[in-house]
């Protein structure tokens, strides 16, 4: 195996990696749950996420970098500008003002809604800027809005 | 009076290797169908008809069976999808931008079965013939997929 070879299983194996399982164990099959049983596991998983929401936001320092490029990582081109302490439309300013073009991936956290994405060249007039990076020019930021859109713990 | 341990019967050592690779199968099929939820949905299918057919296992690799069932159960959602909308968001999940942006939007340049066959190549080392099995084509398909695939792969990540 050559090194780029080499290189690209442990990028794939990485990647694979990231990818969340929200469940470990297949469940059983809808038909054979009861609706009481459904709304058990539901009210359980609503739990536990809020609980592993709350111990993120207790331990992960806001400094620390995580992984491939977060663009608000020591390193990339938005270190210590505090995107995610902006509005959409301040941090879409910042951006553009250092000659990036920005997309705004924008998915909805309102449980109203229905959970979607959708891309747009504008920022939402409000929401919580999550994370993006930087591709040459071109900056893909990731922003939530609805009532479910957390605000970024490290602000004052 | 002691009792014997009991042995598992085969079907529960079949399961067992199952679960165990049901995770995977996952993850797997998140970079395949590109959508961490879909990957799940059709995970839980191919689990269960892995389970309804287990008479039909002939031994061997519980865990390349239960992926070729992911898989082809995966191209067809793929093409169901097709069939339903012209083409799906060029939106990236979080957790593909926090691991690897450049190689997940290099992926999405491939199609579905020349990329689940270079992920069977590169990160399991599954050879052709066995890639050809799983994904119904011919091992020449494979070796051409998987040529073609490693090239652009190397060009659009820019390694020389």
């Amino acid at each position: 195996m050559d090194t780029f070879e080499t290189r690209l299983r442990d990028r794939l194996v990485r990647l694979e990696a990231a990818a969340p399982v929200r469940d470990v164990r297949p469940r059983p099959s809808r038909s054979r749950r009861g609706l009481r049983t459904t709304f058990a596991i539901a009210a359980a998983l609503l739990l536990a996420t809020f609980a592993v929401g709350l111990a993120i936001g207790r331990f992960v320092d806001p400094n620390e970098p995580v992984g491939h490029p977060g663009f608000e990582n020591p390193g990339q081109p938005f270190y210590g500008a505090g995107l995610r302490c902006m509005t959409p439309p301040e941090a879409h300013r910042t951006i553009v003002e250092r000659g990036f073009t920005v997309t705004w991936q924008i998915e909805d956290r309102d449980p109203a809604g229905a959970g979607t994405t959708s891309l747009s060249t504008e920022p939402p007039p409000s929401g919580v800027v999550e994370d993006g990076f930087v591709q040459g020019n071109k900056a893909h930021v990731v922003v939530s809005v609805g009532s479910g859109a957390i605000p970024y713990s490290g602000c004052d | 009076m002691q009792l014997a341990a009991v042995e598992p019967l085969p079907a529960d050592i079949l399961e067992a290797d199952l679960l165990a690779a049901y995770p995977g199968l996952v993850r797997r099929l998140a970079l395949v169908l590109r959508d961490e939820v879909e990957a799940e949905d059709v995970a839980q299918s191919a689990f269960a008809r892995a389970i309804e057919s287990r008479d039909r296992f002939r031994g061997g690799d519980a865990r390349a069976w239960l992926f070729t069932i992911g898989l082809r159960l995966a191209f067809n959602e793929l093409r169901r999808r097709r069939r339903a909308r012209a083409a799906s968001p060029d939106a990236l999940p979080t957790w593909a931008i926090r691991s690897d942006p450049d190689l997940w939007s290099a992926l999405a340049e491939l199609e579905a079965q020349p990329r689940a066959a270079l992920l069977l190549s590169v990160i399991d080392g599954y050879t052709h013939d066995e890639i050809a099995a799983m994904l119904d084509v011919r091992p020449g398909t494979v070796s051409s997929w998987l040529s073609r695939t490693k090239e652009r792969l190397r060009v659009a990540l820019r390694e020389d």
